[in-house]
């Protein structure tokens, strides 16, 4: 799994599941800010993640997670 | 003069509570609730005896705060209950003790408590004999909310998650909505309110009020999510619509 196709995952999660606007997602576009996604939000596409990559996610690693690219770097380490 | 008496008597009588408190917490975190683990090998009657035992305690506590005249209290709605299965019990958290009530008026309901409760060696006997959920881990908080509402159980939440900040308008994180419309639980709203206010966020404990702080406690019929809420809309629409209506039914209450 590249970090490309990550990107796309994560870009059609936050579009479908979250009715984000596709133009307003970047790499350094803050979750929390600029996507309006709240903590069950959160909650939610962690499951998916976990689902896509078959990785087991902890929650602390995603504590420190504020940007789309944090996301990826944050599953790229597992 | 003689409110400087009363003041006085206030501050030792808020002193000598927290002083029982830690003293009750103690033995009970110590002895007792281990004890718990050696008599009790059934994990559901032990968290059965463990929530009864905290619910009688924490109305003793109380009990003794009002007799020592550190504050008072009265509790409308009582008729609402019993707590049917399956539903969330929503209050607002202005003050440190508001938990300390919410046991005592329902001993049965699962409650959320901070992750680390289950690591301190006081509480963490306290906590796994009732076997109530900690707050780490977001998804795991969900499912295990979820799985014990829709087996018939019934939940405490304080959706602010944390106590509300003095003079700011309350807010409510999406946890409880998303919970609710997840289990399908209904949703019983308690509204607290402590005037002259203490025990808020940041406060110490002997920063007592000027006069003896009275409690009120207005528990409201079971509302369903449903009657709150469009059926039409989208799943995640739909818990943010409910937030946002259950944020303003308790703003509409709460008065400061």
């Amino acid at each position: 799994m590249t970090r490309n196709e990550l990107y796309k995952f994560i870009e059609g999660i936050l579009v479908e599941k979250f009715e984000v606007e596709k133009s307003k997602i970047s790499m350094g576009a803050n979750l929390y800010e600029h996507l309006e996604i709240d903590s069950i939000d959160a909650v939610d596409l962690v499951v998916h993640l976990k689902e896509f990559t078959g990785k087991k996610i902890q929650p602390e690693q995603f504590k420190e997670v504020r940007t789309v690219e944090d996301v990826i770097e944050a599953i790229m380490t597992l | 003069m003689k409110q400087k008496l009363n003041h006085i008597w206030r501050l030792f009588g808020t002193a000598l509570s927290f002083f029982l408190f830690g003293l009750g917490g103690l033995l009970m975190g110590l002895l007792l609730f281990p004890a718990l683990f050696l008599f009790i090998k059934d994990p559901t009657r032990r968290q059965t005896f463990a929530r009864a035992w905290l619910g009688r305690a924490f109305s003793l506590f109380i009990a003794i705060m009002k007799n020592l005249g550190v504050l008072s209290y009265s509790i409308r709605g009582l008729e609402n209950l019993p707590v049917p299965a399956n539903s969330i019990i929503v209050a607002n958290h202005p003050t440190l003790i508001d938990v300390v009530f919410l046991i005592s008026l329902f001993p049965e309901a699962d409650c959320v408590i901070k992750s680390n409760l289950w690591r301190n060696p006081f509480t963490r006997f306290v906590v796994s004999a009732a076997n109530h959920i900690p707050n780490d881990d977001g998804a795991g908080l969900l499912q295990t909310s979820t799985e014990r509402l829709r087996s018939g159980g019934t939940l405490n939440l304080f959706p602010e998650g944390t106590r509300s900040t003095p003079g700011r308008e309350l807010r409510f994180k999406p946890g409880a909505a998303a919970i609710a419309l997840r289990a399908g639980a209904k949703l019983l709203p308690v509204l607290i309110s402590c005037r002259p206010m203490t025990l808020t966020k940041g406060e110490s404990w002997y920063h007592i009020p000027e006069h003896k702080p009275f409690f009120e406690f207005d528990i409201f019929a079971v509302m369903d999510p449903s009657d709150l809420v469009g059926t039409s809309m989208k799943p995640r629409e739909k818990e943010k619509a409910l937030n946002r209506a259950m944020q303003q039914f308790f703003r509409e209450h709460v008065q400061d």
